[in-house]
């Protein structure tokens, strides 16, 4: 469980700062200055980690027995700005006082 | 075919991956003709709307075969505020037996010896210890499905 928080945890903070560069570097270079150099190099990422994201999430989620909203809350942080950070600081949060967490 | 398979809740979700998994499959399609006009992007969403599929599946299937009364944010608070206090964050009041063993912590009886004779007595508490007991073995992934027939037991391994 400690492990599975922990991939979580790097994987909504790889996805979460890369959707912010896309959303407020990248796309607005691209429509506004007309350089689509940074949504080239950082869509790809950010569209193969996100897969990472939702496996690494899902695994939490199963592990953690989240319900539905939780683990909708876990998806559209991968592509909703700034919603990682939330997402990934309350479930932190709230597991870190799990019982099965504390011991190790 | 048992029973979970027609649960309302079950059929929501058949109804959500009725609609999910062909809405990737137009979607990756859609992405095939954008990579074939010439945005090399496109293969990438490609391949990645079948992945969102597969996930959709996953979902679906694991869906119908939880027992929902163990996961949710209900299951979490438990595990999460097992001792707290003596009713949950949703109001519903934990077991008196669970409440009373809190108020005599002090109590010169063995944790172990009251926590014995209290399950006697509160079979609901024996049912939610061993749901935390659960929780607290890593190795627990598979004891919270619904109870099932041996037979769709293992054909649901063999599936995987």
């Amino acid at each position: 469980m400690k492990g599975a928080l922990r991939r979580y945890q790097v994987l909504a903070y790889l996805v979460g700062i890369g959707l912010l560069v896309l959303t407020l570097v990248g796309v607005p270079l691209q429509y506004a200055a007309g350089h689509p150099g940074v949504v080239a190099v950082v869509g790809p990422i950010h569209g193969f980690l996100y897969i990472v994201y939702l496996a690494t999430a899902y695994d939490l989620a199963r592990r953690a027995r989240f319900g539905f909203w939780r683990m909708a809350a876990m998806v559209c942080a991968g592509f909703l700005p700034f919603l990682a950070f939330v997402v990934e600081h309350r479930i932190a949060s709230q597991l870190q006082q799990a019982p099965e967490l504390a011991g190790d | 075919m048992s029973s979970r398979w027609l649960t309302r809740r079950s059929l929501l979700l058949h109804l959500a991956v009725a609609i999910w998994v062909p809405g990737c499959a137009v979607a990756a399609w859609w992405q095939v003709t954008v990579a074939l006009a010439g945005d090399r992007l496109g293969w990438l969403y490609s391949v990645e709307w079948p992945c969102f599929a597969v996930f959709g599946a996953v979902v679906w299937w694991n869906g119908v075969h939880d027992d929902p009364d163990s996961v949710g944010s209900r299951a979490l608070r438990r595990a999460v505020e097992p001792t707290g206090e003596a009713s949950g964050a949703n109001g519903v009041p934990l077991p008196a037996t669970m409440a009373a063993a809190e108020a005599a912590r002090d109590d010169p009886v063995p944790d172990d010896e009251r926590l014995r004779l209290a399950e006697q007595e509160d079979p609901e508490l024996a049912a939610y210890n061993r749901h935390l007991a659960a929780l607290a073995s890593s190795k627990a992934s598979s004891g919270w499905r619904l109870p099932g027939a041996a037979g769709s037991r293992t054909s649901e391994r063999a599936s995987r």
